[in-house]
């Protein structure tokens, strides 16, 4: 029995061969682009380092203790998902607002279609650029229209703000974001089909009633959907943020990224930012397996 | 079975692509010392050992070639050009990068050992490269002929700038046997750029005391204006740097007390007054709003447009401002005079420094394209030194444009306060925290006069603990 199961263990093992051969390129690549790269940054985070030279002051866990000490790497923190709750909540909401009014069909749709989707084909760096033009307090439009309106007592230097340079960046943000969501919720609007809408009419159901009733649940997956690729494309905002502000002034627009970039490259503090990174790795999963584990409990009562 | 040997050959495949990618990177990667060690050794030799890709054979025989790195605007494309021109032996490839990007542009291409031949570099930078061993020593290359050939490449600068030169590498690095690892490209002086016209119509004349400025600063206020701000936000921290060489100076100079040995903190009192002069300044709102987020580009676009009154620049930022003022405008300069009654300095001197990379395949090219680029021939030729200050003996403007720059002129005269006086600038941690971070915090009022003083001594001391 025991020789047995030895030979199908082994029988197993050479069958497995392939498909061993086959993950092998993955894996080295992984090894080389993903593990070496990440202990390699766990190194630097154990010393003091400028990001050239050799690796020579060894300070054990200091970087750590020095980024957990920083109030800027908590706001930095808060920030980024001040900007993700803002974006999932407006860039959503407006997007399929939009969506809904092209559905629903009004006059020159295709050019409203087309006109609306252009800020995202801009790039990123560029809405920055011209973003920080018009919130500019002394030769920006934004402040000269709300002298010409009489509204002069709302101008103000926008970005220059503790208290309004992250909204004004958040606003820009969901600007750019907008199409994006229009264009997916409009696309799967168009896939309902009428005959629920039909019925509906039938039945004698009003507009709202209709939206209520039968096309936000069909757009509940879209939602969610783009509720995720919210989530994880705000977790990577950097250049908008690096163009307008920098993430100043002292730190008031500073979100994840521009912190780590700004340790890194502007202080030359290589080990704190590695180690800011690797913290915020760690968060980063944790908030993962936590929604994991949340939707798979929601998924386990559904099923009960 | 044909499905499996299919499927092994496939995996085989890919898996020796795969090592083939690798093995090629680390073959470059073992060649790497192998051209380091051939560049340490004769000239010669090193040519012969240097990647095909560094030089070229042309007619007349090996062309060598370099990468040169500026953060300076000034230092162009056309100017490589004159250069390759006049050296038909030598190529140059060249990269720009914004001010505010070096940092992070120097930093990968020394950890990834890819630093061009000759690159720019600033005070703060400069004391970390030398210590680091990332420059090469240029004693010998100064103490040769200059581009020109008529006298020893140290003996063309204005000797008070090789001083100021000397002093940065000294304060910075302490006693080496040598401070030659960079040479000063333009003498930078800072002074306050203003529209005369303004200045007319408010009855205004160039302040002599500081009073008077703020006097200046408040007038044009009340007329509308924005009064004052410097060239960009990398640039913050020149006005307490000046505001400080005022306070600290009697106990810096006179008194002979050191940051460094602890006889002088960022506790003092005179430290103090200099901030809570320059929070003042910002209370009155004698400041730019975007004092803390405006680039160069928006400065210029401010005073371009007749909403900014003064501007305090250095002379080779200047060029985009002269080139595009409009008709009505009438540029004129003056020195910044002194807060507490001192004899006024200027900020700068030899703050812009050009350097050879101590790895560099192509020394001789390297330190000849170096002399090229702080020439006469370089400054008297090159469009963009037309606003410059050449630090050069012998290098004179025209009277049209010496009238515009006099107080740039009376800057200099005033001569200039050490880079590092109140260490802020000690090192390029320091001088980035207090500037993006301690000051703003501190303008806005979200931190204490104390707790700015008490951070950047913090942050010294980590410095002098690393020395």
């Amino acid at each position: 029995m025991k020789h047995k199961t030895k030979n199908s263990l082994l029988k197993d093992l050479k069958e497995s061969i392939p498909g061993y051969l086959l993950v092998l390129p993955t894996i080295a690549t992984l090894i080389i682009f993903l593990y070496i790269p990440f202990f390699n940054a766990f190194r630097i985070s154990l010393y003091k380092y400028k990001g050239y030279g050799a690796l020579t002051k060894f300070i054990g866990l200091d970087n750590y203790v020095t980024v957990l000490k920083d109030k800027h790497f908590y706001e930095a923190f808060l920030h980024t998902f001040e900007l993700i709750g803002c974006d999932l909540v407006i860039s959503i909401i407006i997007g399929f607002l939009l969506a809904y009014v092209m559905f629903r069909g009004i006059r020159f749709k295709r050019f409203f279609n087309t006109s609306l989707f252009i800020p995202y084909l801009i790039s990123m760096v560029v809405v920055g650029c011209i973003w920080k033009i018009l919130y500019d307090p002394t030769i920006g439009p934004l402040n000269q229209l709300l002298k010409a309106v009489g509204l002069e007592s709302l101008a103000q230097a926008w970005l220059s703000q503790k208290s309004t340079s992250l909204p004004s960046i958040i606003i820009t943000w969901i600007w750019r974001t907008i199409p994006f969501n229009m264009l997916i919720c409009y696309a799967n609007i168009m896939n309902l089909s009428k005959d629920y809408l039909e019925a509906a009419d039938i039945d004698g159901a009003n507009q709202w009633q209709k939206l209520r009733y039968i096309i936000i649940p069909h757009m509940k997956p879209t939602f969610m959907t783009l509720a995720i690729l919210t989530v994880t494309n705000d977790l990577r905002a950097f250049d908008l943020i690096w163009v307008m502000t920098k993430g100043g002034p002292g730190g008031a627009s500073d979100v994840m990224t521009s912190y780590v970039y700004s340790k890194a490259f502007v202080s030359q503090q290589f080990g704190a930012a590695t180690s800011a990174s690797i913290i915020m790795m760690v968060v980063m999963i944790g908030l993962t397996v936590l929604l994991q584990v949340a939707k798979g409990r929601r998924g386990g009562g559904e099923n009960a | 079975m044909k499905k499996r040997i299919l499927t092994l050959m496939l995996g085989l495949t890919m898996t020796v692509s795969a090592m083939a990618g690798c093995s090629s990177s680390a073959d470059s990667t073992e060649a790497a010392p192998a051209e380091e060690k051939a560049g340490n050794t004769q000239e010669t030799a090193a040519k012969e050992n240097i990647s095909a890709d560094k030089v070229t054979a042309d007619a007349g025989g090996e062309k060598a070639s370099i990468r040169v790195l500026s953060a300076m605007q000034i230092v162009d494309e056309e100017m490589m050009q004159e250069f390759m021109d006049a050296n038909p032996d030598i190529t140059v490839e060249f990269e720009y990068v914004d001010s505010g990007n070096y940092s992070a542009k120097f930093a990968a291409l020394a950890s990834a050992n890819e630093l061009p031949d000759v690159f720019w570099t600033q005070t703060g930078y400069y004391c970390d490269q030398i210590k680091e061993g990332l420059l090469m020593d240029l004693s010998d290359a100064m103490a040769s002929n200059s581009y020109e050939g008529d006298k020893a490449w140290k003996d063309t600068f204005i000797p008070n700038l090789l001083t100021n030169f000397e002093n940065i590498a000294l304060s910075g690095c302490g006693e080496m046997e040598s401070y030659d690892y960079g040479v000063p490209f333009t003498m930078t002086t800072v002074a306050v750029m203003y529209d005369k016209k303004i200045y007319d119509d408010l009855g205004l004349s160039e302040p002599e005391t500081w009073d008077a400025f703020m006097d200046n600063c408040k007038a044009v206020k009340d007329a509308g204006y924005t009064p004052l701000t410097v060239q960009s936000n990398v640039c913050a921290d020149w006005i307490p740097r000046l505001l400080w060489d005022q306070y600290c100076r009697d106990e810096i100079e006179v008194q002979g007390l050191s940051f460094a040995d602890k006889g002088m903190t960022f506790e003092a009192e005179s430290v103090k007054k200099g901030l809570s002069q320059f929070k003042e300044m910002w209370d009155e709102g004698y400041l730019a709003e975007n004092y803390f987020t405006a680039d160069i580009d928006t400065t210029a676009q401010m005073f371009l447009q007749g909403e900014l009154a003064q501007v305090l620049i250095a002379p080779d930022k200047i060029s985009y401002i002269m080139d595009n003022a409009p008709e009505t405008m009438e540029l004129a300069t003056f020195a910044l005079p002194g807060a507490a009654g001192l004899p006024s300095r200027s900020l700068g001197g030899s703050s812009n420094i050009f350097a050879v990379s101590a790895d560099t395949k192509e020394p001789e090219a390297a330190v000849r394209f170096l002399k090229y680029l702080t020439s006469r021939t370089n400054f008297e030729t090159a469009e963009t030194l037309k606003y410059s200050n050449s630090g050069l003996e012998g290098v004179d403007k025209g009277e049209e444009l010496n009238q515009i720059l006099a107080g740039y002129a009376k800057a200099a005269d005033g001569g200039f306060c050490p880079d590092v006086f109140v260490p802020t600038n000690a090192s390029t941690e320091i001088s980035s925290q207090f500037r993006d971070d301690l000051l703003p915090n501190y303008l806005l009022g979200d931190i204490s006069l104390e707790d700015v003083c008490s951070r950047l001594q913090e942050m010294y001391d980590s410095y002098l603990e690393d020395l």
